[in-house]
């Protein structure tokens, strides 16, 4: 087969930039541990009373991490306002008790789609004190532009 | 007159495929490449500074 020379100039670069875009998020996910939200445990979604998520809330499982148990609904969370010292890591596990919503801290890389029946779980350290907004970006009904809970991190 | 330059036409494809220039096409794919690969970076060093 012939190839033009300016063929093999893009057909390689091509290539190599796959490799190396591949190469890159294979080290984080098998290195480092980065992993989708929405991982292989589940729950039942018409049954959340019985489940982890009867009482939603923040609790403590050492002395900087925090677990967030929180439902979305439409259209709200459930609670709707947490609050963590500075500097603590948050693991968030969300669920959902009707249709498909998302949980987004903008200037985070917090961000994932909350699908009911799913834990759909991620983590942050919040190394500023504020308030943070979460608002969900997957459009979920008439009221949805007013989705929206609040993470206080205390100084 | 018609008939003489679809002739001319048809006699002469060889010749021309072999002198076709790819230039303009390599700078079009460079240039969406780069930006693919420029693009693709910038998000991943977002992402990284938001951790
Ligand atoms: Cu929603």
């Amino acid at each position: 087969m012939h190839l033009h020379k300016y063929e093999k100039i893009w057909m390689t670069f091509g290539i190599g930039s796959l490799v190396l875009f591949l190469a890159v998020l294979g080290v984080s996910a098998f290195a480092f541990g980065a992993q989708p939200p929405s991982h292989m445990h589940s729950v039942d979604s018409q049954n959340l009373e019985e489940s982890v998520f009867s009482a939603p809330g923040v609790e403590q499982i050492d002395e900087t991490t925090y677990r967030a148990r929180l439902v979305a609904m439409a259209f709200g969370y459930d609670p709707g306002t947490i609050e963590v010292p500075v500097g603590s890591t948050v693991i968030f596990e969300i669920t959902s008790s009707d249709v498909v919503h998302s949980f987004a801290i903008p200037g985070t890389n917090v961000n994932l789609m909350v699908t009911p029946g799913h834990v759909n779980m991620t983590e942050h350290t919040f190394t500023e004190p504020g308030e943070y907004l979460v608002l969900c970006n997957e459009y979920c009904g008439t009221g949805h532009q007013h989705m929206q809970m609040k993470i206080e991190v205390t100084p | 007159m018609q008939h003489s330059d679809v002739e001319t036409k048809e006699a002469t494809p060889l010749k021309e495929t072999k002198e076709h220039s790819l230039k303009g096409t390599l700078y079009f794919v460079m240039f969406i490449g780069s930006f693919i690969f420029i693009s693709w970076f910038v998000i991943y060093f977002l992402f990284l500074s938001r951790i």
